[in-house]
């Protein structure tokens, strides 16, 4: 099944290339739409925002908002893979291997446990 | 730490304002790593939930925390064998590149764990980490209200060493002291 979804990755990086021409801050942004600097972050991180706070940016930015909407595909058995970890981690310039195993395993086995917990939804 | 680009003071002091007005809590007052961890829809987890070993642990001695997100969710790893002070350090320091949209990194044990370490960004989170816990106007407000620092740092969670440094460079420290000195010459 097929439904059309608004792509927040494709309106996060469309939004940064605006505010980046602009020479502006996050934190100008955030002023100028009146949204907040958490919003901003949580949208940053691909989580979809309130209704109020994409308009406020789309009428800051003056992006299309149409331009974002678009069919993906359902994911009917509700198994995100993950494919890519970003991390931000504060600790020594080199990680050694075992320490970068031993966080790649945890990791892994967190966002299962996330999955887990978004579908038992806790 | 390198040195911070012009204004970048200014405006952390302003997401730790923009932050106590969306937890509606007063500008001066602690924070609460929980609260902000909710806030920015980040999920948090111990080491213990997912490690049984002491060697696991031991190659991880240097972390306390970690973030990482992937399709849109977003966890915290803690490690619980420190103490509470430190975690928050730590916690703070993340959430700070987030606030900040601090592009992250790729993780993998395959890239014999050389990292991509960006010493300005890490100095912009450093500072921002601070400020978020201990605000200016609060530091102005611990140093005006002469309670001990060892009472101020437990409250704010943070270690003295974090709580005299954000004193300091806060200006609060030099405040009291001209005030003292014109309320001795009166």
């Amino acid at each position: 099944m097929k439904s059309e979804k608004f792509d927040v990755k494709i309106f996060w990086t469309a939004l940064d290339k605006s505010r980046i021409t602009n020479s502006y801050t996050w934190k100008q942004v955030a002023e100028k739409s009146g949204v907040s600097a958490s919003t901003l972050s949580r949208l940053s991180q691909g989580k979809r925002p309130d209704v109020d706070s994409l308009s406020a940016l789309i009428s800051w930015s003056g992006l299309d908002s149409r331009r974002f909407v678009g069919f993906s595909s359902d994911n009917s058995n509700g198994n995100d893979r993950l494919t890519e970890i970003t991390l931000h981690l504060r600790a020594d310039k080199t990680l050694k291997p075992e320490a970068a195993e031993t966080i790649e395993a945890m990791i892994t086995a967190a966002y299962q446990r996330m999955q887990k917990d978004k579908h038992t939804g806790e | 730490m390198r040195k911070l680009r012009h204004g970048f003071k200014a405006e952390a002091d302003w997401y730790a304002q923009d932050l106590r007005q969306d937890l509606k809590i007063e500008p001066n007052s602690p924070i609460s790593i929980q609260a902000i961890a909710i806030l920015l829809g980040i999920k948090i987890y111990e080491f213990s939930d997912f490690l049984k070993l002491d060697s696991k642990y031991a190659s991880l001695n240097n972390i306390s925390a970690l973030c990482f997100h992937s399709n849109g969710h977003c966890a915290a790893l803690v490690n619980d064998r420190h103490s509470e002070r430190r975690i928050n350090s730590s916690l703070c320091h993340e959430f700070a590149h987030i606030l900040l949209c601090h592009k992250t990194e790729f993780l993998s044990s395959s890239n014999n764990g050389c990292r991509n370490f960006d010493q300005i960004k890490e100095s912009e989170a450093n500072w921002l980490a601070g400020s978020i816990l201990i605000p200016n106007i609060a530091a102005h407000h611990i140093v005006f209200s002469e309670k001990p620092h060892n009472q101020s740092a437990k409250e704010y969670g943070v270690s003295l060493k974090m709580l005299n440094f954000r004193l300091h460079v806060s200006g609060a420290i030099k405040k009291k002291e001209r005030s003292d000195k014109k309320r001795l010459k009166n």
